[in-house]
């Protein structure tokens, strides 16, 4: 057995006397972990296991983020619904290489996500078309209108993120949104910025470290 | 600690994160992570980071009616990994049963035939993720542990677009220091190029040349292989390509390289 099956069995012992009828089978969880981040991490390392259920209730709590990512991303619906469906797959086989060492569940997932995200753009005949759809703004309007995440912590790291976001110097929120959230390659935003590459690197080097400060300081850890 | 900025491969490992370096340099930061702890911290801080980046998007909830569709596909798949590590033991085996090749040669048959079935109904997973999973499944179903307990099977996964497609199987028995290498759906070569098999051990400074895998016209090849030199812990599988005939050390792009 895996180190990982055995944290997870270690881990989730107090919770397999609960009835196993859908995710009634875990009534405590939401006030047992103390973050909705330990919750995740709790979640994946269930559904490392082959626990559907806990699949689903994993499913519940990102199946809205990752879905917004997708729609920001795609700009296009039908194809953010097929990516959520082939991402949440993903998540499903891949949850046993989970490491929580590593990183953290919901971490873990985005990464995987968007890097099935980045292989649609990047497979568009259309690339130079959301480049400037990137460059121009970062702003989305789908048939859908915005909804508030009904998961309060997600809420709030939603927002603090986007604060942080925010308060950064405006090239380096830019960049670091074009780099990530539409997948533009550094000679990409080189271009579309007429910045040196090499600089192009550095404002997104140095966004993230203070990104990474400004989080800190706002206590996103707690 | 040193802050992410400071750190002298920051900026590599932001492009290993955002997929944005080579396939060879993905690889050899990927290698690389795997020995240096500083590194996988360091990549790890900046992972978090990123990954926060992905909040900042007007949220939507995920259509409803798509719940119920998605969590039965995803969880009609096998899960990669974990079960296979129980199975398959990374220490090296002992492979003494001629039945083992022919157990192991139904098993990749098998799971290809399976990968195959399963394309139909579920396109949009990854082929390779299925062929894996079905190996597991076929592992499991056997249960002949006296013989398979002690097998190394891993797949190839693909570090090029263009490769994608491509499924390979490796099944390694290190005590005979041979093995086998099955490859569906891989694309022709020019002429004047071929593939070859590359066997990673750290007590090698190079590669270890594992022979020149020539595919038929549908991408098909299944080899024997005997690597050229002693291989105390074979790694890593790499695939590379190579000029018609094979070099001694890897020249061409890696195309496919084990987990």
């Amino acid at each position: 057995m895996t180190w990982m099956a055995i944290h997870a069995r270690e881990q989730f012992a107090i919770l397999d006397h609960h009835s196993e009828a859908g995710s009634a089978r875990f009534p405590v969880l939401m006030t047992d972990f103390n973050s909705g981040k330990e919750l995740d991490n709790a979640l994946l390392l269930q559904v490392a296991t082959g626990d559907r259920n806990a699949f689903a209730r994993l499913y519940d709590r990102l199946s809205g983020p990752l879905y917004s990512m997708a729609l920001n991303m795609l700009d296009d619906r039908q194809e953010a619904e097929d990516a959520l469906q082939e991402g949440m797959a993903q998540l499903w086989v891949k949850a046993p290489q989970f490491d929580p060492q590593r990183s953290a569940a919901f971490t873990w997932c985005v990464m995987l996500f968007r890097s099935r995200l980045v292989d649609r753009l990047r497979k568009r005949s259309s690339r130079k078309r959301t480049l400037e759809r990137a460059t121009l703004s970062t702003a989305l309007d789908p048939d859908e209108p915005p909804v508030a995440s009904e998961l309060t912590d997600l809420r709030e790291r939603c927002e603090l993120v986007h604060r942080a976001l925010e308060s950064l110097d405006a090239d380096q929120s830019r960049l670091l949104r074009l780099a990530f959230l539409d997948g533009c390659t550094h000679n990409e935003l080189a271009e579309a910025t007429g910045k040196p590459l090499g600089t192009v690197k550095t404002i997104i080097r140095r966004a993230l470290l203070e990104l990474r400060r400004r989080l800190n300081q706002e206590d996103y850890q707690r | 600690m040193n802050p992410p900025a400071d750190h002298p491969r920051a900026d590599e490992a932001i492009e290993w994160l955002l997929e944005l370096d080579t396939p060879e340099r993905h690889a050899r930061f990927s290698r690389d992570l795997e020995s240096d702890p500083s590194l996988r911290r360091l990549t790890g801080e900046l992972r978090e980071i990123l990954a926060l980046v992905s909040l900042d998007v007007p949220q939507h909830s995920a259509p409803s009616h798509l719940r119920t569709t998605i969590l039965d596909a995803a969880t009609a798949q096998t899960q990669a990994g974990g079960q296979a590590q129980v199975i398959n033991p990374p220490q090296s085996f002992r492979w003494r049963e001629p039945l083992a090749w022919a157990a192991a040669a139904m098993l990749v048959s098998g799971c290809i035939w399976m990968a195959t079935e399963r394309s139909g109904l579920l396109g949009r997973i990854a082929r390779l993720e299925a062929l894996n999973a079905d190996l597991n499944v076929q592992v499991q179903v056997s249960k002949n542990a006296a013989l398979l307990a002690n097998m190394e099977i891993g797949t190839l996964q693909a570090t090029l677009e263009e490769y994608r497609q491509g499924v390979a199987v490796v099944i390694w028995d290190e005590s005979k220091q041979e093995g086998v290498l099955k490859l569906e759906k891989m694309p022709p070569l020019s002429a004047e190029k071929d593939y070859q098999l590359w066997v990673v051990d750290p007590s090698h400074a190079n590669p270890v040349n594992a022979g020149v895998v020539r595919v038929n016209d549908t991408g098909f090849a299944r080899i024997q292989f005997k690597p050229d030199a002693l291989i105390q812990k074979a790694e890593k599988f790499a695939l590379s390509v190579e000029k018609h005939g094979g070099v001694a050390v890897s020249e061409g792009p890696i195309v496919l390289l084990s987990p």
